[in-house]
Parts: structure tokens; C-alpha cells; sequence
């Protein structure tokens, strides 16, 4: 569909409908970022999207900012869930990402018996509710005195990014042409070489959208952080931040904010410098021609 | 040997995915005929469960609720996100637009929940501009007023959602060919007969894949409510999702919890037939 960057009567129009739009989507963020700036008494006399009269903004942030990651009490502070949620999404997304790709270039280029029905298999993670998973899960990791450790949560979260990985990236390997493959073969590559030298350095693409895609999820997720782990050293951060404002009436709403601030600056940081990968890996979901 | 080579590929995969999600999923369903509360031992007791649930108000209102979120979620965000997709189309300053309706996508439902909690509240910013129009008598604190709760978590949802389906959409839209458009316009149409004409029909499978992931979305919609109003007043705001964990694990009856469960991925199975047939169908085209 052709660009038409004319400036018309109807633009203009169109302009500032669009201005309106994006200042009501931005009002909500406005009004956590200012209220995140006040003292308690200087929230409750100051309308929710203006600084409070008397009181220096940047110092009152500060304070804020330190209040959320100190906590309000023992074993509530956000630094050890900031470290477990970067320890979850790095390690959960990377290692998802590499099983899925050595299972899509098997259901895509090798030809496996079955490969629908596996991919099927595979594929309906991405679609049953998460709350399937939730009582099973649960009593399996307290019966091998799981419940509670890091480790099951990384492999919780490595199982629940495989299926939406697998889908891509098996659309992206089926794109690329047989004849690649088949001329690995003919130089008397093996499947493992194959896929080394030439699948995996022709995927960046994918596998940068996939990393960003997971990382993010991961980071926010909140059912399975909250379910499976309970103590400090395990949280995940937005099971923290859940904690945090179920307490507010001793942390008080401005740090709440500060910290809903402070938690959500990695994927925010994530989602407007590689906004283009991340449109991108969307425009993957729908790639793929039929084999 | 060089049968079994495929198969070590998917092992790592298979195994994960068997392991944590397949084997638990057959085993919420096996769950859903007994008697548990996750420490005795369970006892069968057929379709009780199911019997309980069917009979339960609470079950019903979340049923309902449920619903209520699958069509909100399909005409609030939707809508919107092709309205948005349109509207910004070759626009001075697209990018900038779009970067900011897409930047809820970085935000965690609980931290959109929080931030939507104030906004809700009795003093929030949306009861301080309605002051300014209505009657100060007429302000609620709207997250525990039914059912303007679940209307207000929908629109919650909506401004997180929208930017997500305007970058579909806009992606659809880039591989529309240039000239069914260029000779409806030579023709002589207007901007609005080339919209309904070409340019909707022609976004048919994209917009197939947006409706059939939103209606999937909603009714897997959770941790919004849970911090919202973790399904209250009185378990009058919870959806079928938020229900299920309520049984669960503050309640501690799995076996409710389990059935809860079940009923909702049969439902949620159900709107993935149509899924999987539109996203293969998809490809069939090769678009």
C-alpha cells in the first residue's frame, strides 16, 4: 500500500485526531510519573497530573526510588527480585529460543514422521490458559521440594516460551529455500552442521524478535512468579511489586508508583529503542509459505 | 541412526514442553474428578466438581463476566487498533505515534493494574475531571461499582491491547499491492469507498488473526482483574481465569479449581480450532 505523505485539509484532520489520541494515551503514564514525584501529604493536596506546590520534584523522586527499593519491611525490598527476574528472562528466554530452533529446523527441514502432529503438540502451549498448568505444577515442585527455588521457575518459564518459538521460527526455516539445505548435504555436511553454519547465522532476525518478545514476557509475567515461588530470595519482580501495593498503607502511594516506574524501565527501554525489531518479529507471526 | 537423528532434535523441546505443560494439562483434567486440597490424599468423586460448579453462582457471574470481557475486548481494542492503523497510516510523524500506543506492550499487567487502580480511585484523575462536568454526588469509586468495574478493567485492557493490534494491522496493510487502489481512486472513489471496498476486504485474513488471538487474550485475561479488584466486590468481577485461582489456592479446593480450569480450556480450545484453521489458511495464501 502506497505512501501518500501529502498534506491535505483531511490530514490536518487526521493530525490532530491523532494528537488526541495520543495524550489520552499518555495521560495515565503522566499522572504515575508526576505522583511519583510528590511526598505523601504533597499527593494528597495536589491534583493527580500536577507537582505539588513547595516540594522539588527530582528530590522528592529520589526519595521515592529509594523508599520502593529498600521496601517498606524485611525481605520487601526490590533488589533481590530485580537480580531473579533478569536471572529468569535471560536464562528462560535464551535457552527456549535454542530448543525451539533445533525442534523448527526438525519439523521444517528434516522430514520427520509425524512432524504435524508434534508440531501441534508443541504449538498448543501457546493457546491453553494459563491456569491449566497452575495446580499440577504446583504439587509436582512441592513434592520434590521445588516449590520455592529458582530453579523452577527457570524451567517453568523455558517450557512456557518454547511453543510461541517453535511457531516462528518454523515459519522463518520454511522460508528459507530447500536447496540451501539440500546443498549442505551434497558437501557432506551433517544436520547439526547444517543447521550451525547456515540456519542459525540466517536467523538473527527471528532469534533478536524472539529474545525481546520472551525477555518481556517473562519479566512481566506475574501468575507464575506469584504462584510457584513465595520467599524474598526467590520473588520474581512483579510478584514484588504486587506485595508492595497489597502493603501500601505502610509504603504509601507515591513510592508504589515510583517503583511501578522503576521495575518497568528495562522493557520500556527495550520496547522504544528496538521498537522496529519488535514490529518486525510481529510481522514474522504471519511469514512462512505452506510446505 | 539416521531415523532416530530428526527426533534428537526435537528431544529438548518435546521434553520441556511434554514435562511442564502437556502432562500438567491432562492433569488438571484428571484433577477435576477428585476431592483434593493439595495435601491429603484425593479421593475420586466423579462429576461433582463439575455438578458444584454448574450450580454455583459465583461460577455463573464469572461465566458471564467472562463473556462480557471476550466482546469488550473484540470491540474496544480491536477496533480501535484498526481505527489507529489507518488513521496514522503515511501520517507526519507515524513512528512517534505509533511508538506511543505500542508502549503499554513494555508494561506488566500489574503494573498497568496499579496505574489504572489510582486513576479508578475515588480521588483518581478520572473522578477529578468529572468533577469539572457532573455533579460531585454522581462520583463513584468505580473498581467496586458492578458492572462499571469490568467495564473500566475492559477499557484498562483496551489501552493496553490497542498498539499491540495497530502494529498488526499496519503490518497487514504494508502488503496491500498498490494498484487496486491506485484504479479504484483513477475510477473515481472517495478515501471512504476505497476503505470499505479495497482496503478492509483485503486486510480480511490479518484482521481473521487479530479477532481470533483477542478473543483467545480475553479469555485468558488475569493478573488485570486479580490486582484491580482481585475479582471483587463479593467474586462480582471475576472471569472464568480469575475464578479458577480463587478456588485454587485461596480456597485450597483443587478439585473446584481443576474443573474451573477445564471448562475454560474447553472453551479456550474451541476458539483455537478457528485459529489454527485461519493461521494455516494464511499460509496457504502466502502472504
Amino acid at each position: 500500500m502506497q505512501k501518500n505523505t501529502k498534506l491535505g485539509p483531511a490530514k490536518i484532520a487526521l493530525l490532530l485526531l491523532a494528537i488526541v489520541l495520543v495524550a489520552a494515551w499518555i495521560f495515565p503514564l503522566w499522572n504515575v510519573a508526576v505522583s511519583s514525584t510528590k511526598s505523601l501529604p504533597g499527593y494528597a493536596n495536589s491534583k493527580p497530573w500536577a507537582f505539588a506546590r513547595g516540594e522539588n520534584p527530582i528530590v522528592q523522586f529520589g526519595k521515592n526510588v529509594q523508599r520502593a527499593i529498600q521496601g517498606s519491611q524485611r525481605g520487601n525490598g526490590i533488589r533481590p527480585a530485580l537480580f531473579n527476574s533478569l536471572l529468569y528472562s535471560v536464562t528462560g528466554s535464551v535457552i527456549a529460543i535454542a530448543c525451539a530452533a533445533l525442534a523448527a529446523f526438525s519439523l521444517a527441514c528434516l522430514r520427520v514422521r509425524g512432524r504435524f502432529f508434534f508440531f501441534l503438540l508443541l504449538f498448543s502451549g501457546t493457546v491453553f490458559p494459563l491456569q491449566v498448568y497452575l495446580i499440577p505444577l504446583f504439587t509436582l515442585f512441592q513434592k520434590t521440594n521445588l516449590y520455592d527455588t529458582k530453579i523452577a521457575l527457570i524451567l517453568v518459564y523455558i517450557a512456557i516460551c518454547i511453543p510461541f518459538c517453535v511457531f516462528l521460527l518454523r515459519n522463518w526455516f520454511l522460508d528459507v529455500p530447500l536447496e540451501i539445505y539440500e546443498a549442505t548435504k551434497i558437501d557432506g555436511a551433517s544436520d547439526l552442521q547444517a543447521f550451525r553454519l547456515i540456519f542459525v547465522p540466517l536467523s538473527k532476525a527471528p532469534f533478536a524478535a524472539l529474545f525481546l518478545f520472551q525477555f518481556t514476557w517473562i519479566w512481566n509475567d506475574y501468575i507464575f512468579g506469584t504462584t510457584f515461588a513465595r520467599s524474598g530470595t526467590t520473588r520474581s519482580i512483579m510478584a514484588l511489586l504486587a506485595a508492595q501495593q497489597n502493603m501500601y498503607s505502610s509504603m504509601g502511594t507515591p513510592a508504589i508508583l515510583a517503583s511501578a516506574i522503576f521495575v518497568s524501565i528495562p522493557t520500556l527501554f527495550l520496547v522504544i529503542f528496538f521498537r522496529n525489531t519488535f514490529f518486525k518479529g510481529m510481522a514474522l507471526q504471519f511469514s512462512g509459505s505452506s510446505k | 541412526m539416521d531415523k532416530v537423528k530428526p527426533y534428537l532434535f526435537l528431544l529438548p523441546a518435546l521434553l520441556f514442553v511434554g514435562f511442564f505443560l502437556v502432562y500438567p494439562a491432562f492433569m488438571t483434567f484428571s484433577v477435576s474428578f477428585t476431592e483434593w486440597n493439595g495435601i491429603n490424599v484425593s479421593k475420586m468423586v466423579g462429576f461433582d466438581n463439575f455438578r458444584f460448579l454448574f450450580s454455583d453462582p459465583a461460577f455463573w457471574k464469572s461465566f458471564y463476566n467472562t463473556i462480557f470481557w471476550v466482546v469488550g475486548s473484540l470491540v474496544f481494542p480491536v477496533t480501535l487498533g484498526l481505527f489507529a492503523a489507518l488513521m496514522l497510516y503515511s501520517l507526519p510523524g507515524e513512528r512517534l505515534f505509533k511508538v506511543i500506543i505500542f508502549m503499554p506492550y513494555a508494561l506488566s499487567g500489574v503494573v498497568i493494574a496499579i496505574v489504572w487502580s489510582y486513576m479508578y480511585k475515588f480521588e483518581g484523575a478520572i473522578n477529578t475531571i468529572l468533577a469539572g462536568f457532573i455533579d460531585k454526588r454522581h462520583l463513584q469509586p468505580w473498581l467496586q461499582i458492578v458492572p462499571i468495574n469490568t467495564l473500566a478493567m475492559i477499557i484498562t485492557y483496551g489501552w493496553r491491547m490497542t498498539g499491540t493490534n495497530m502494529v498488526l494491522f499496519s503490518v497487514g496493510m504494508l502488503a496491500i499491492p498498490d494498484e487496486p487502489i491506485e484504479a479504484a481512486r483513477i475510477e473515481g472513489a472517495s478515501y471512504f469507498q476505497i476503505l470499505r471496498k479495497v482496503i478492509i476486504p483485503m486486510l480480511a485474513s490479518t484482521t481473521a488473526v487479530v479477532v481470533v488471538m483477542a478473543i483467545i487474550n480475553s479469555l485468558n485475561i488475569f493478573d488485570i482483574i486479580w490486582i484491580m479488584t482481585q475479582g471483587g466486590p463479593y467474586r462480582s468481577s471475576a472471569t472464568l481465569g480469575v475464578n479458577m485461582y480463587f478456588e485454587s489456592f485461596l480456597n485450597f479446593n483443587f478439585g473446584h479449581g481443576a474443573a474451573n480450569a477445564t471448562v475454560l480450556s474447553v472453551i479456550v480450545m474451541a476458539a483455537s480450532v478457528f485459529y489454527i484453521r485461519v493461521i494455516f489458511k494464511k499460509r496457504e495464501i502466502g502472504s
